[in-house]
């Protein structure tokens, strides 16, 4: 399993479009965080908060863009046939991958500390910043990271084509982050807005960056995570029924 | 359930049996799911426990013995902003009724609910009349912008005592999100603090002190609004009146105090020393004083008539009391870079006249740093003419302070030359600054008298005055600015503006009033509401000298650092790996 992991990371980072992915990204959020009108230096508050409200969107395409290769190319090549023959089980294989494409989200993420610095440094007074809210948030991002992840995942396992798993993965990712809260705003529902809402990503990874964990936020993501694990996993199996 | 552990090597199960535990599966998760759904457990990890009750708020609402009824109308079509306004004060009220669910119940009420324009008029009237100021908001509805009026408040009713409260802290008409935020924020001490006013009988006593020159009330209207909210306020002349300020206790030795704390708001003239001995004992009596006094006179009326005039020292003759007290007011002005506007007509060409803003040095504009409870998470306050205090050594008075210049900041000692050239002028900064002078000091302790060593009535009349040489443990506020507290008047209509309305933004943008209000929330020893507050955001900011300096190398390092290392990083694994597979 950790061979299948430490192989899964090696792939990525060996091939170019990898590479050009996380470079892509941590250009994106640095234009916005910086350089952008209404950046990080024109409000002048000591806190990352743009990062969290601007890193979902970006996330929307990173993710994907790591998670598109794992299954739909082994599918491409054949070698999927090899790898379920091994001694692991499917829920190992899917494991290992998901495993896999979450280290590269946080390894894309690493990055984004300079900005950490540079906030810290520029505060007044010189390190007023709220250490433990921006922890918080960094947790929600890294939820939300994995949950696309595991989105991307399975829209990984059902093609062989990574360009289609890549945009299956936004357009679910997408959905589920907003397509429940722009249901809810149609007027029809009424009271079921609120339950409609929460369904939806996006309600949870806002109370999240506020820095507040709440045990049913992160249960939220756990089941999401749990759900399109189990989804890959039987679009696995599916190649023998 | 067997199938999930099991190899794959085996076609065991088939499609009905994956598809069967990809069910369960299912199943088990939205089981977990539903069960934690019942389980509260949260933690707040900002550094202020940001979204957490504090322990006051908590007392209070478990300590409520009848129902408190609060009526939200913020509700209906709002702008994103004002909507999460809304929620967070939805959640704040199921937070409290976590604690105490009997006796808080809410409901949210849509003021513009009715077709009928008549009617919907009545409502908002009615809502005016019970303290409620409403905004008119422009929202886009369906690609055209349609004018709504909203109400950002709501009735805090308790038996048959309602207290309004405003939920929103602005006057603009398209309120941002920081405002919202900060709002946010304030929210739990607002609501505590209107559920403390519902439900609380004694009021305590203010009395602004009169005779000496000190603004006229129409000159402090708004905070004295502000302030009968929770106190009774009055106004008061001494007069020498030994029993101006408090009562002798029958058969005692000493006085007890009629009021509980006192504001001195600008004083011109000098006090009779009779008075400054009355005043004296109602510290030592446990009095608490609010004193807004100036150090110099900038004799503004002669500015306005020669477009210059020489500040001298203002002979108000307080200055042994402080003194004793722990604080001296500095014969002196402060010009700050961090400062009011001013607009001054110009005629840069020819005799065309113009309007140009300049910095007005001389109204500093002070940023609260400090994470005190009395500034924690308000506006910056304005000042007008303002002098540098210092702390003086005073037995057991622990002094903080408040309120400081800017690190761009200079002392100019009396005499100053006043003059609209200043905007000219250029400060001086890199040979004299003098950076972060003090201008709000808060002193905290048992106060000896000032008439200490010099008894200033006949020896035998000491008992009739009841006086104490050592004071009880009490509080007093300086400011080395009479201004602070003056709103802004038209005389012509006979009305006042609110205090830290800016003339330049057409909005209140200052945070005097708060400032002040929370000062006497403080020093009357509101210690649960206090509480709160000291939790209150505090926003932090970014140095704003170095974002404009620095700007164009933060937005390069910003952008390229991350982009950099992660680069070097992938050619060092490709070195690597390159080196490693040559070696096999």
């Amino acid at each position: 399993m950790y061979a299948l992991i430490a192989k899964e990371v090696r792939g990525f980072l060996g091939s170019l479009i990898g590479h050009i992915t996380v470079v892509v990204f941590l250009l994106l959020t640095g234009l916005f965080l910086w350089v952008f009108p209404d950046n990080v230096l024109d409000r002048g508050y000591a806190d990352l908060a743009p990062l969290f409200f601007i890193a979902p969107w970006v996330f929307l395409f990173l993710v994907p863009a790591v998670t598109m290769r794992s299954f739909s190319e082994e599918r491409r090549t054949g070698t999927i046939e090899f790898l379920l023959t091994k001694p692991l089980t499917e829920l190992q294989v899917v494991g290992a991958k998901y495993i896999a494409a979450v280290m590269l989200v946080v390894l894309a993420l690493l990055p984004t500390l300079f900005y950490w610095y540079s906030i810290h440094d520029l505060a007044v007074p010189r390190g007023n910043v709220d250490v433990g809210g921006t922890l918080g948030s960094y947790a929600g991002l890294l939820f939300l990271g994995a949950c696309f992840a595991a989105v991307g995942i399975f829209a990984s396992a059902i093609t062989d084509s990574q360009i289609v798993a890549f945009l299956i993965a936004v357009f679910l990712c997408f959905f589920l982050y907003l397509g429940f809260d722009l249901i809810a705003d149609f007027q029809v529902f009424g009271a079921l807005e609120g339950p409609i809402k929460s369904i939806g990503i996006q309600a949870h990874y806002m109370s999240m960056s506020r820095g507040v964990i709440d045990l049913r936020d992160v249960l939220y993501y756990l089941a999401v995570i749990a759900i399109f694990l189990l989804l890959t996993r039987t679009a696995l199996q599916s190649r023998k029924w | 359930m067997k199938g999930l552990l099991s190899g794959s090597g085996g076609t065991r199960g088939g499609r009905a049996g994956d598809l069967l535990e990809l069910g369960a599966g299912i199943g088990i998760v939205l089981l977990v799911l539903f069960i934690g759904s019942f389980v509260r457990l949260r933690a707040d990890l900002t550094s202020e426990k940001r979204y957490t009750l504090t322990d006051a708020t908590r007392e209070m609402v478990v300590g409520l013995d009848d129902v408190v009824y609060v009526r939200v109308y913020l509700h209906g079509a709002l702008p994103a902003d004002l909507r999460q306004l809304s929620q967070a004060t939805r959640d704040l009220l199921d937070e409290m009724r976590v604690w105490n669910p009997e006796h808080i119940q809410y409901t949210f009420i849509d003021p513009s609910a009715s077709e009928d324009e008549r009617t919907r008029n009545e409502v908002y009237d009615d809502l005016q009349k019970q303290g409620l100021r409403y905004s008119s908001i422009r929202l886009r509805d369906k690609g055209a912008f349609t004018e709504r009026i909203v109400f950002p408040g709501a009735l805090v009713t308790y038996r048959d005592k309602t207290v309004p409260v405003q939920l929103l802290k602005t006057q603009l008409r398209t309120p941002d999100a920081e405002i919202v935020n900060r709002s946010i924020n304030n929210l739990e001490y607002e609501l505590a603090s209107a559920f403390r006013q519902a439900s609380t009988l004694h009021k305590p006593r203010i009395a602004f002190l009169e005779g000496n020159g000190e603004l006229p009330e129409l000159y402090v209207m708004d905070v004295t609004n502000a302030l009968k909210e929770t106190y009774e306020v009055d106004r008061v002349r001494i007069n020498g009146k030994i029993d101006a300020l408090s009562k002798p206790l029958e058969g005692g030795n000493y006085r007890v105090n009629s009021y509980d704390a006192l504001v001195v708001a600008k004083p011109e003239k000098p006090f009779d020393g009779r008075d400054k001995y009355v005043i004296d004992q109602f510290v030592m009596n446990g009095g608490k004083v609010l004193w807004l006094v100036d150090g110099m006179n900038a004799h503004l009326d002669s500015l306005r008539k020669n477009q210059f005039s020489i500040a001298t020292p203002m002979e108000h003759g307080l200055d042994d009391l402080l003194f004793a007290y722990g604080v001296r007011v500095n014969k002196d002005l402060v010009l700050d870079k961090s400062c009011a506007p001013i607009e001054i007509w110009t005629q840069p060409y020819g005799n065309q006249r113009k309007l140009e803003r300049f910095p007005w040095y001389f109204e500093p504009v002070s940023i609260p740093e400090s994470t005190h409870p009395i500034v924690s998470n308000i506006d910056p306050v304005h000042l007008r003419f303002a002098s540098s205090l210092d702390t003086v050594a005073a037995e057991g008075i622990r002094k903080t302070v408040l309120l400081t210049s800017s690190p761009y900041s200079r002392i100019m000692r009396n005499p100053v030359r006043v003059s609209l050239n200043i905007v000219e002028m250029d400060l001086g900064l890199d040979r004299n600054a003098t950076p972060y002078q003090p201008f709000a000091v808060l002193l905290e302790g048992a106060f000896t008298s000032a008439y200490a060593d010099r008894l200033l009535v006949a020896p035998d009349t000491l008992r009739l005055w009841g006086y104490r040489e050592q004071g009880k443990r009490t509080a007093q506020l300086v400011v080395g600015d009479g201004e602070v507290i003056a709103n802004r008047v038209d005389h012509e209509k006979g009305m006042y503006y609110m205090l830290g309305y800016d003339r330049y933004a057409n909005a209140k943008i200052y945070g005097n009033r708060e400032f002040l209000v929370n000062a006497m929330n403080y020093l009357l020893d509101d210690h649960s509401l206090i509480s709160i507050r000291s939790r209150a955001i505090t926003l932090r900011q970014l140095d704003p000298e170095r974002t404009v300096l620095e700007r164009a190398y933060l937005q390069a390092f910003n952008t390229a650092a991350p982009v950099l290392v992660s680069v070097l990083a992938g050619l060092l694994f490709h070195y690597f790996r390159r080196r490693r597979y040559s070696q096999a």
